[in-house]
């Protein structure tokens, strides 16, 4: 539980606790991974009441504080307009293996097409020289989904006005 | 009902911040700066009426973590409460019990140690785990798309946001508890590694380790503990929407709101004029800019020409962060008493060599979560 400080031997006692968790994650959520893994469709939840799209889907409208249902889903488009980006260059543990991802690597904040919240995600270009606010990004799908959010590997920029 | 204004911080007490203060348990930091503060007031936990922690139990390493500090805190068969979260909020919890004239005094603590585990674990499991933790969004990944957005919509540059960390880094300097305390240069910190383009290693603050302790009284029982009670005079809380895609990633909205609040209720018309001091939570260096601008200290978009027009400095006529600021030292969960205890010290004139002078109204912004989520607006004024 320390670490060591300069040669001095310290006293150590080690153990590791898993603390597995069971959640439900709703049914917008499942309709929106479905849909990502069986048909590549990118999904968010639209308020009855102003409007709003949100991505990913939410179950309620914060301004509203109206529920959207899976009724209230609706298809966005894989391409959207970046608003920001960075990148990464340290070591992050990847949750899901909990082993090292290699850097760096880009990640991206972006609209997709038709919906109104910001959009986050991982980004192919690691030379931050080359990205710019207002480039147009495009979802690039696994072949081999599983019905996660690693089911979109990352976006691209792609060459295209909006 | 007490007014607000009545209630008063008689004294505070700080351990110094260090990387990884290996040889003392969180508990056993606790117990230095409660039995610290007892000392310097001449008290016993028998004075104490009520006590309220602040910690966080991702990072304590169990639930109920509170429980680990009990009899350091001195809160076995007492009231006590926790808030899980920044210090800041702690603080109010403890004034709020002065407030409905439950207690007469309340010790409020937090502490911290970041050494105990990965930082960017505990970081990352503050995101939903299905659509973007595994994604890998902490603390650091979030800043760096903050401060793209920030700095592109208003033109700030990477040199007017290192300034920022070299005065707070020159602040800490006249600062004993600062961890960090070693002048840097803006070059210093342009070539620093690149750690979330456009911040560098130096934009952001070290991990710390370290507790912060502070005495609350009703007003005629501080007038008789201390001849220099700091009385409370404001308070806004806001909180902005949790989903970093559902916010303004230009603007802090939920520090404008709770900084006006605040303002409000200690009549604070224009803060620059009125505040002599400030401390706040800065999580990274253009961070500090957007502060300002939510503060109503700049204008939107002139967090960059501000820092550069040396108001903020020790010397200008609103210093930022005397204390060294978050980027000097960060036990996370107790930045925002930290905060607080610095205006304190500030208000009273016990500052030392980073007192401002004549320092009569000050303000301490503690904050929770990822890029000003949660927000706690504190104001303080001296001598009543
Ligand atoms: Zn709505």
């Amino acid at each position: 539980m320390s670490r060591k400080k300069s040669q001095e031997k310290i006293f150590e006692i080690k153990w590791k606790t898993d603390l597995p968790y069971r959640y439900s994650i709703g049914k917008l959520a499942v309709k929106f991974f479905e849909e990502l893994k069986e048909n590549k469709k990118i999904m968010g939840s639209k308020c009855s009441k102003c409007g709003k799209v949100h991505s990913p889907p939410r179950a309620v409208c914060a301004e509203c504080f109206i529920e959207m249902t899976v009724e209230d889903m609706v298809e966005l488009s894989p391409r959207g307009t970046l608003e920001g980006f960075t990148v990464i260059n340290y070591p992050f543990t990847d949750p899901a293996t909990g082993g090292l991802r290699p850097f760096p690597y880009g990640y991206a904040i972006f609209k997709l097409d038709g919906a109104d919240t910001y959009t986050m995600h991982f980004i192919n270009e690691t030379d931050y020289t080359k990205l710019k606010v207002g480039q147009r990004v495009e979802a690039v799908f696994k072949e081999e989904r599983e019905g996660n959010i690693g089911d979109i590997m990352y976006y691209k920029v792609i060459k295209e006005e909006k | 009902m007490t007014e607000i204004g009545k209630v008063a911080i008689v004294g505070v007490a700080q351990t110094k911040y260090e990387e990884d203060k290996i040889d003392q348990t969180y508990s056993e930091l606790v117990f230095e700066v409660v039995k610290k503060l007892h000392n310097d007031l001449g008290i016993t936990n028998d004075d104490v009426g009520c006590v309220i922690t602040s910690s966080n139990d991702f990072n304590d390493g169990r639930t109920i973590a509170n429980m680990a500090i009990q009899d350091a805190v001195g809160s076995v068969r007492k009231a006590e409460s926790r808030v899980s979260g920044d210090g800041a909020f702690a603080f109010m919890y403890g004034a709020m019990r002065i407030l409905s004239e439950s207690f007469d005094t309340v010790m409020v603590v937090s502490h911290c140690k970041c050494s105990e585990v990965s930082q960017y674990l505990v970081n990352n499991t503050i995101f939903d785990p299905y659509y973007q933790r595994h994604l890998g969004l902490d603390q650091i990944s979030s800043a760096g798309l903050m401060a793209n957005m920030y700095m592109n919509k208003y033109g700030v540059t990477e040199e007017q946001a290192a300034m920022v960390v070299v005065k707070n880094r020159k602040n800490a300097l006249n600062n004993p508890y600062a961890h960090l305390r070693e002048e840097i240069s803006i070059n210093d910190v342009l070539n620093s590694k690149m750690m979330a383009y456009p911040l560098k290693e130096l934009d952001f603050p070290p991990f710390s380790d370290g507790a912060v302790a502070m005495l609350l009284a009703k007003e005629d029982v501080a007038k008789k503990m201390t001849d220099t009670p700091i009385w409370f005079k404001g308070y806004g809380n806001c909180t902005d929407a949790y989903y970093l895609g559902n916010r303004n990633m230009t603007d802090l909205i939920g520090l404008e709101l709770a900084a006006k609040e605040a303002y409000r209720m200690a009549g604070v018309n224009n803060p620059r004029e009125n505040l002599d001091v400030c401390e706040v939570s800065e999580s990274f260096s253009v961070h500090e800019l957007m502060i300002y601008e939510a503060l109503g200290l700049c204008d939107k978009g002139e967090g960059g020409k501000f820092i550069e027009s040396g108001e903020t400095e020790m010397n200008g006529s609103t210093p930022v962060n005397p204390s060294g600021g978050v980027l000097s030292s960060n036990p996370t969960m107790a930045n925002g008493l930290i905060r607080v205890a610095e205006i304190a010290l500030q208000l009273q004139g016990k500052a030392d060599k980073r007192q401002v002078p004549n320092a009569k109204t000050g303000l301490a912004y503690g904050m929770n979560g990822i890029c000003s989520q949660g927000n706690c607006v504190l104001i303080f004024g001296g001598e009543n």
